[in-house]
């Protein structure tokens, strides 16, 4: 068995490998969303940490912003740099994990910073305006995930901090 | 339920690391107006280690001056009392904070971590909305869940119906803890702040930062400790929506948007994106707290 390599994606990254040591790790997703995608026959897989929904009001600019922070500019990233190295769209498996929520009674703060609903909408019109298909997602509740996507295998794995784990 | 004995949550928190003398000290002499940076220094370098590390936190990116600080004497006369107040608060929270937190499911690092970003964000946030004092919301940030160190044994086993009830009643996570427990890390924290004598106002942020208006209810309270408290309570919020070393408690909290507005604070979808898009980036600034130590 061949040792696993761990790469580790922050806020606002993402990170594509047709290495089959390789597995892309998610640390602790509560709203933002991570979003992947793999071609079972070549084994190239990449994932996306993106943070919030829109660049329309980006305050960041630069080498301050990491290029996946928005889902409406990270989708079309991922997807460039998926194709860069070799998946085939015709092959891609788009899964998706994260976009948990504050908890919304009393005074509705939830609701001001219901951003992981937002990002799973905005991801998803990004995929669908790429032509891609979201093939499954867990998302949403007020509990943090741990992602990964393993490049051998395609296994993409969401635990839930104090719930289940899920293969999607 | 599985309440528990609160004589022994009081030995757990007795039998918690002791903070160095010479950190003690520095600490509450840091309290005192008329302190005198000469004698401050003479403390400071009893210790090799703290001042070391003290050293090392100056020179760190974090606090990004461009010429290298090689004495404490040159520490506190560029950062200033109140800077260095912090340095030795992030010290300490090493100490305090750097371990496995088994029942809340923060591994070793974790809830340190979750607490120095808390930390920069309530920062950024008291000198942006001019509340407080910065380096006083980033103290009482970075030591507001200290509470968690001591029940995280506690919650583990009865997690599966804390959650439940915080779920079902529609209660933060926090209420729960006290309903099935007898207690919660915010009250379990300010014992240990009152044993660590830590400052009153640092005391009130672990007590009341889920909680702002019961805080704002007690009778003839500062309107500085109000401030203080909410701008930690919207960092403690941001932090866990943006999401670095969250626990199983997971976002199980609410956000009081009216005690935020009371003191001041804008809070509209617009106001709390553009937020979270200038606190992306303080992240960088919580590795380099984080690495200074390696």
């Amino acid at each position: 068995m061949s040792l696993q390599t761990t790469e580790t994606i922050l806020h606002g990254e993402l990170k594509v490998s047709n290495n089959r040591s390789t597995v892309l790790y998610i640390a602790n997703l509560t709203t933002s969303m991570a979003v992947a995608i793999y071609d079972p026959v070549l084994k190239v897989g990449g994932m996306a940490h993106i943070v919030l929904p829109e660049s329309r009001l980006a305050a960041l600019e630069g080498e301050e912003k990491p290029p996946a922070t928005f889902a409406d500019e990270a989708v079309p990233l991922l997807v460039e740099a998926y194709l860069e190295a070799g998946g085939q769209k015709q092959n891609a498996q788009v899964r998706m994990a994260g976009g948990s929520q504050l908890f919304n009674f009393g005074g509705g703060g939830g609701n001001y910073l219901n951003v992981g609903s937002r990002n799973s909408t905005a991801i998803r019109a990004s995929l669908s305006k790429l032509g891609f298909t979201l093939e499954k997602a867990d998302t949403g509740g007020n509990k943090a995930r741990r992602v990964r996507l393993v490049i051998a295998s395609g296994q993409f794995s969401v635990a839930q901090l104090g719930g289940t784990t899920l293969s999607l | 339920m599985n309440k528990i004995n609160l004589q022994e949550v009081i030995r757990k928190i007795d039998e918690l690391p002791e903070i160095p003398q010479v950190a003690l000290r520095v600490m509450h002499m840091m309290e005192d107006p008329d302190i005198n940076a000469e004698e401050l220094g003479k403390v400071i370098r009893v210790d090799p280690n703290m001042t070391t590390q003290i050293l090392r936190l100056c020179n760190s990116a974090a606090y990004g001056f461009s010429r290298k600080i090689s004495t404490v004497k040159e520490a506190i006369a560029i950062l200033g009392f109140n800077t260095l107040k912090s340095i030795v608060y992030v010290i300490v929270s090493k100490l305090a904070l750097d371990h496995e937190v088994e029942g809340y499911q923060l591994g070793k690092g974790m809830l340190w971590q979750n607490s120095l970003t808390c930390g920069v964000y309530a920062k950024h946030i008291a000198e942006k909305k001019r509340l407080v004092d910065p380096e006083l919301a980033f103290t009482g940030a970075l030591l507001r869940d200290i509470g968690k160190t001591v029940i995280g044994q506690y919650v583990g086993p009865s997690y599966n119906d804390i959650e439940k009830l915080a779920q079902q009643k529609h209660i933060d996570f926090v209420q729960a803890e006290t309903e099935v427990l007898g207690i919660n890390h915010t009250l379990v924290g300010m014992r240990v702040a009152e044993k660590w004598n830590l400052p009153d106002r640092i005391t009130k942020v672990i007590r009341y930062h889920h909680e702002p208006a019961a805080l704002a209810k007690l009778p003839l309270v500062e309107p500085t400790d109000l401030k203080l408290v909410s701008a930690v309570h919207l960092s403690d919020a941001l932090t866990m929506v943006i999401g670095t070393g969250v626990g199983s408690d997971g976002l199980m909290y609410s956000l009081d948007t009216d005690t935020l507005k009371k003191v001041g604070l804008e809070i509209s979808m617009a106001t709390m994106d553009s937020l979270m898009e200038e606190l992306l980036p303080l992240n960088r600034v919580v590795d380099s707290l984080i690495d200074s130590f390696s």
